[in-house]
């Protein structure tokens, strides 16, 4: 059984409709709604880093002006593009499975998608560079 | 209604369970600021003379001012009976999952936009 989140004592909110909460062989237990309500608020800060990687993507290939790399502009943006994409289907499984992890008191699986974030917008962005070092060259 | 600091239960009289007092303020909060992030996308993108060089500028920006729309009801429903009672619980997997793959498709759209 959990602790709460203050390290007191176990917590037990009430959710009726829960899935799966009322379940005794799944070894369910009902959930803190703050807890819960913080997996949510961690989704939703998925979805906007979902939607701030395409318009980023979508600002490199219409706003900038042309690289001296042919097609440098798409270069940059559309993996953004794709890894928003990503993240926004990635967030969802990713809330259902904290989800499942808090019904069943087990611990939260890590994940790698923070990493291929971070990599990803790292090597654009090492790329862009790049592509701005070799146009000054020439 | 607050939480307060400390052990924290069924029995805790400082605990209502009905009541997600802050945190659920929090989420409400963080519902709207979600809806405001495509209702801006959107309104560049039909806007914004840089986007309107996209194919079918239109109708990408009127697709992400429907994703506001639809992440604002979800934010609505989530919330509607009262700011202190979080509904539907059951639905909430659909209503996720809908948000999920809306943007998650819009995203697709515009990388296919930019392409062709």
């Amino acid at each position: 059984m959990p602790e709460g989140p203050d390290g007191g004592a176990p917590v037990h909110a009430d959710p009726p409709d829960r899935p799966g909460a009322d379940d005794p062989s799944a070894g369910s237990q009902p959930l803190d709604p703050r807890f819960t309500l913080a997996n949510e608020r961690t989704f939703l800060a998925w979805v906007r880093t979902a939607l701030a990687l395409v318009v980023a993507g979508l600002a490199v290939t219409q706003l900038f002006g042309p690289f001296s790399v042919a097609g440098g502009r798409r270069i940059i943006g559309l993996p953004l593009i794709a890894l928003g994409a990503v993240v926004s289907f990635w967030c969802f499984r990713r809330w259902q499975v904290i989800e499942r992890a808090m019904i069943l008191g087990r611990a939260v699986p890590v994940t790698r998608l923070p990493l291929v974030v971070a990599g990803v917008v790292g090597v654009v962005a090492v790329v862009g560079v790049v592509f701005v070092l070799v146009g000054h060259v020439q | 209604m607050t939480v307060t600091a400390g052990p924290v239960g069924s029995d805790d009289p400082a605990w209502d369970a009905e009541d997600t007092g802050r945190p659920g303020d929090r989420t409400a909060l963080a519902w709207v600021r979600t809806a405001l992030f495509p209702a801006a996308v959107g309104a560049s993108v039909l806007k914004f003379k840089g986007f309107q060089s996209v194919t079918g500028h239109e109708a990408l920006g009127g697709a992400y001012l429907l994703l506001a729309v639809l992440v604002w009801a979800v934010g609505q429903l989530r919330f509607s009976t009262s700011r202190l009672h979080v509904s539907p619980e059951a639905a909430r997997p659909w209503l996720f999952g809908s948000i999920a793959a809306a943007t998650g498709l819009l995203a697709v759209a515009t990388g296919l936009l930019l392409l062709f």
